[in-house]
């Protein structure tokens, strides 16, 4: 065992650390993905301690401050119940980001075992899950989310794993062209000379040397789960009302678009920039760590 | 000849069998329906009689291969089913409301391409420059931007502010611009992104080069370079076509378009699942011979690309 | 060939320096030379030795993702190629000065016909009609003995064996008879067998357009049997310039003389080889003082190789310039008549 783990680390050791180190500083060169980082620990940041940082209650109805345009008080305005809008994008972040990122972790857990068998043991196992990705596929993400969550109910935790169900074909391409392309390397081939189990082989060499373009896809599918679950939410088939989900509150707001079009403004906008961070942050971490991931 | 027939042939095959696996999804997933699915289909006013009458019709009261074959041999036979709502023909309610749909999607494809292989040229052309950088951020933007958000703000900009466009509806010609530049910006980033990068490799090809040594303008040397870019550029169009007919269901919503994205939504919030089942695997026959086309596309912008392998 | 007349093409002084975020690399380092109306120059050096880029540069088409700085001149009918314009260099591109590339398998658009690239070459600089872009463009290709010139002229570039894509890059080459050709290691990527034709093809084409040409190559048997004069590049600088005889029969640069020994050569019935020992330098890191003293027989660990970079000095025999300290020491060496060579190494 030993011998083989030689073949394939022992040697590069001090150089493995050297390049993991300079490709470490050309992500921190990125000014986009440093913005993206900046974004999200911001909007982390107001998630965690919305209740430091604003007096309103996210979820309390006052129907007498209805309606209000931004001011010093309500810097997003008040929505059609009274509920301070900030307040609520401030609190609705631990929704929308946890959705996020729990339902892009359900899709790798699920897609990548699977990727990886496909690719590695091929034939007919490899037909049958391709046939499958390929089904899931022609749903689309948000297709087969939306069919989910009719089918099984709205609610955060149907909308988080139909979300993350929508993204799992990604996950199984990606692990498949990976098992495919390091079946063929030299310590791959070294370790099934020596006997190891496809299994440990599997999780020794394959799948350790396919975490980066792993980590890199999650990061750039955390942005499509928000958007699809968001989307859910606009719909009203997502997480319900009164909680404070940014895509909920801009199907609410939907409403008032001639009244009060400032409702729609600001939970867009959080929307939009805490997708767009995730993809900075996602495009640069894979030119620093795996440019050959480039579309 | 026969060789082009074999891979066609091929090629349906395949996509009969994924829409075969996409119904058996539709037909399972109903069947999972929690406590009683008639029941739920059929509404809480029913009567015990209609509850009866839509598990027969769907079949709900035979086992699930049973209930499959008979979706199929319907299905055969032209038919979708019966929606549990209208009481009408599935296939007639889709068809009514389906060319709508194509007529977004095709606008929303033609803008993504046209827009996005023209932003991808400019900032590939302009490495390193002002342009580029304007086309990367436009780029990373157009995939992170809510395709609701971005219809209520053009809504609330064209619409309530300056009254240009109408708010939505299928009525006129200029119902269609806001529907289609909401649809189409997710298509034109990506497109974007991938002419961008393409280009950058084809425009420092050898060939190009060639081109450049004859003494052409510029542009000419550009068109060699886009011309062989195209594969890349047209498989990209292909598979963001599903995202996009995802993004035409929240299109529709939001501009009151009278497609099959709309229906679908209703069709959940009124629990027809005929309904659904039908629009879904019209959904997924449309994102599958799209495939096909740019698939076949390849031949006519490639003749090295042979598809009878 | 030494008859005083006024070059065609004078490049003069040329760096070219390619720059990258952390270095930059000079390609070029100071090359001048002429070339002169209805000569063949001959271009020689190892890979890296600049000979390419210097060529490229004289039609700015070093690719444009690089960042690349040039300074010097290169003279063309009294105008400056380095300062002129877009419009100007697109001008003389094609209809004064041909490129003929290395690599025939990557140089044609492979999704359009031959013919359209073909035409392309005519109408890039002359108003013509299609009819008569058409017509031209199948004779050019009989010229260049591409057969059935009416059909391979509808063919696309995957379709045409490398000799024949060869035949098309020297047909579009000769399209606007320009009077200056380059040819890049015009046979480099081709089949033995069929390079002895493309030759062929090459000095009719040239014939026929009456055209100079500056040939690039690492074969000196090539050169031997194609050059009137010879430049030798080592590491982005000329190290020698002579006449081909000369060149050949009294090298006085240690580098040239290498160069020569290594050829394969018939002696009685053994073939033998002497290879340069080490290899070219890499240009991020040119040594000091004379770019070969590392691996060269007459330095020996001599300061001033070391040190001081040699000029390129007249040897006061016609045109015969060398760059090395210790050219004296070279006087009488190994002489070698270039008609031998043709049997030796021109295959």
């Amino acid at each position: 065992m030993s011998s083989i783990s030689a073949v394939g680390e022992a040697p590069a050791a001090p150089e493995a650390t050297r390049t993991s180190l300079r490709k470490l500083r050309t992500f921190a060169r990125n000014k986009g993905a440093m913005i993206g980082i900046f974004i999200l620990l911001a909007l982390a940041f107001a998630a965690i301690f919305a209740r430091l940082l604003t007096p309103y209650d996210p979820t309390a109805q006052d129907l007498s401050s209805a309606f209000l345009a931004p001011s010093l008080a309500h810097p997003f305005g008040t929505d059609d119940l009274g509920q301070d809008i900030l307040a609520r994008i401030m609190y609705g972040g631990r929704y929308t980001l946890a959705i996020g990122v729990v339902a892009v972790s359900i899709a790798a857990i699920i897609g990548v075992p699977l990727g990886l068998i496909s690719g590695y043991v091929g034939g007919a196992t490899d037909m049958v899950i391709q046939r499958i990705t390929d089904i899931l596929l022609s749903f689309n993400p948000f297709l087969l989310a939306l069919v989910l969550v009719a089918v099984f109910g709205v609610g955060i935790q149907t909308v988080t794993i139909a979300a993350g169900i929508g993204v799992i074909p990604q996950f199984i391409r990606l692990a498949r062209g990976q098992a495919l392309s390091l079946r063929e390397e030299v310590y791959v081939e070294a370790a099934i000379a020596f006997g190891e189990s496809s299994l440990a082989i599997l999780r020794r060499h394959v799948l350790r040397n396919a975490l980066t373009p792993i980590l890199v896809y999650a990061t750039l599918n955390i942005g499509v789960t928000i958007l699809v679950a968001a989307g859910l939410g606009f719909l009203g088939l997502g997480v319900q009302p009164p909680t404070p989900e940014w895509g909920t509150m801009l199907g609410t707001a939907r409403s008032f678009i001639f009244k009060a079009s400032y409702q729609l403004t600001f939970p867009g906008l959080t929307i939009f920039l805490a997708v767009l961070s995730f993809n900075l942050v996602g495009d640069g971490l894979r030119d620093a760590f795996d440019p050959s991931l480039r579309e | 000849m026969s060789g082009f027939l074999t891979y066609l042939v091929r090629r349906l095959v395949a996509a009969v069998i994924t829409l075969l696996g996409v119904i058996l999804v539709m037909v399972l997933l109903v069947r999972a329906l929690p406590g009683d699915p008639a029941r739920i289909i059929a509404g809480l006013q029913a009567t015990p009689e209609q509850v009866e009458q839509v598990r027969l019709s769907m079949g709900l009261d035979q086992p699930v291969p049973v209930q499959y074959w008979r979706y199929l041999v319907n299905l055969a036979h032209g038919s979708l089913g019966t929606s549990a709502r209208f009481g009408t023909s599935v296939l007639s309610e889709i068809a009514h409301r389906l060319p709508y749909t194509i007529v977004l999607a095709v606008f929303g494809t033609l803008f993504g391409a046209i827009f996005g292989i023209a932003l991808g040229v400019l900032a590939a052309t302009h490495k390193g420059r002002w342009a580029d950088a304007f086309g990367s951020m436009l780029g990373v933007a157009g995939i992170s931007m809510p395709v609701y958000w971005l219809g209520i703000l053009l809504i609330v900009l064209f619409s309530v502010k300056l009254r240009l466009l109408p708010i939505g509806g299928a009525d006129t010609l200029s119902s269609l611009v806001m529907p289609t530049i909401t649809l189409g910006v997710f298509s034109m980033a990506v497109v974007s992104r991938m002419t961008r990068s393409t280009m950058l490799d084809t425009l420092d090809q050898d060939y190009v080069r060639t081109v450049r040594a004859k003494g052409v303008a510029e542009w000419v040397a550009v068109r060699h370079a886009l011309r062989n870019a195209f594969i890349p550029i047209l498989t990209v169009i292909g598979l963001q076509f599903g995202t996009l007919l995802g993004g035409a269901v929240l299109t529709e919503t939001v501009f009151s378009w009278p497609g099959i994205g709309q229906l679908l939504v209703q069709s959940i919030n009124n629990r027809d699942f005929p309904l659904v089942q039908g629009i879904v695997f019209v959904f997924a026959a449309m994102f599958i011979v799209l495939n096909i086309i740019t698939d076949l596309l390849y031949s006519v912008v490639d003749p090295r690309v042979r598809l009878y392998r | 060939m030494s008859e005083r007349r006024e070059p065609l093409l004078s490049i003069k002084d040329l760096r070219v320096t390619f720059r990258t975020r952390t270095e930059s690399v000079r390609a070029v380092d100071g090359v001048s030379f002429d070339v002169y109306p209805g000569e063949t120059l001959g271009v020689v050096g190892e890979s890296g030795s600049g000979k390419s880029v210097t060529m490229l540069s004289v039609l700015r088409l070093i690719p444009p993702s690089t960042r690349v700085v040039a300074s010097g001149q290169v003279l063309f009918g009294g105008k400056d190629l380095l300062q002129a314009s877009k419009r100007e260099i697109r001008r003389i591109r094609g209809r004064h000065i041909a490129l003929i590339p290395q690599d025939p398998m990557t140089c044609l658009d492979p999704v359009l016909r031959v013919g359209r690239q073909v035409r392309e070459a005519i109408q890039a600089h002359e108003n013509v009609a299609a009819a008569e872009a058409h017509r031209r463009g199948v004779q050019l290709l009989e010229t260049v003995g591409i057969p059935e010139p009416e059909r391979h002229y509808a063919q696309f570039p995957h379709e045409y064996s490398g000799g024949m894509r060869q035949r098309a890059m020297i047909a579009m080459g000769m399209a606007n008879a320009p009077s200056l050709l380059i040819a890049d290691e015009p046979t480099t990527a081709l089949d033995v067998t069929i390079q002895a034709q493309i030759m062929d093809v090459l000095r009719a084409a040239q014939r026929e357009t009456r055209a100079s040409m500056v040939l690039i190559s690492h074969d000196l048997g090539l050169i031997a049997e194609m050059a009137d004069r010879v430049v030798v590049m080592y590491a982005g600088h000329v190290v020698e310039s002579a006449d081909v005889q000369t060149i050949f029969s009294s090298p006085r640069h240690p580098y040239t003389l290498g160069l020569i020994g290594s050829l394969p050569q018939t002696t009685g019935n053994e073939k033998w080889l002497r290879p340069i020992p080490g290899s070219p330098p890499d240009l991020a890191d040119v040594p000091s003082g004379c770019p070969f003293h590392p691996r060269c027989f007459l330095s020996r660990g001599r300061e001033i190789c070391r040190v001081t970079r040699p000029e390129l000095r007249s040897l006061g025999t016609g045109e015969h310039r060398s760059a090395c300290h210790f050219v004296a020491e070279l006087e009488g060496a190994s002489a070698l008549p270039a008609g031998e060579l043709h049997e030796g190494a021109g295959r």
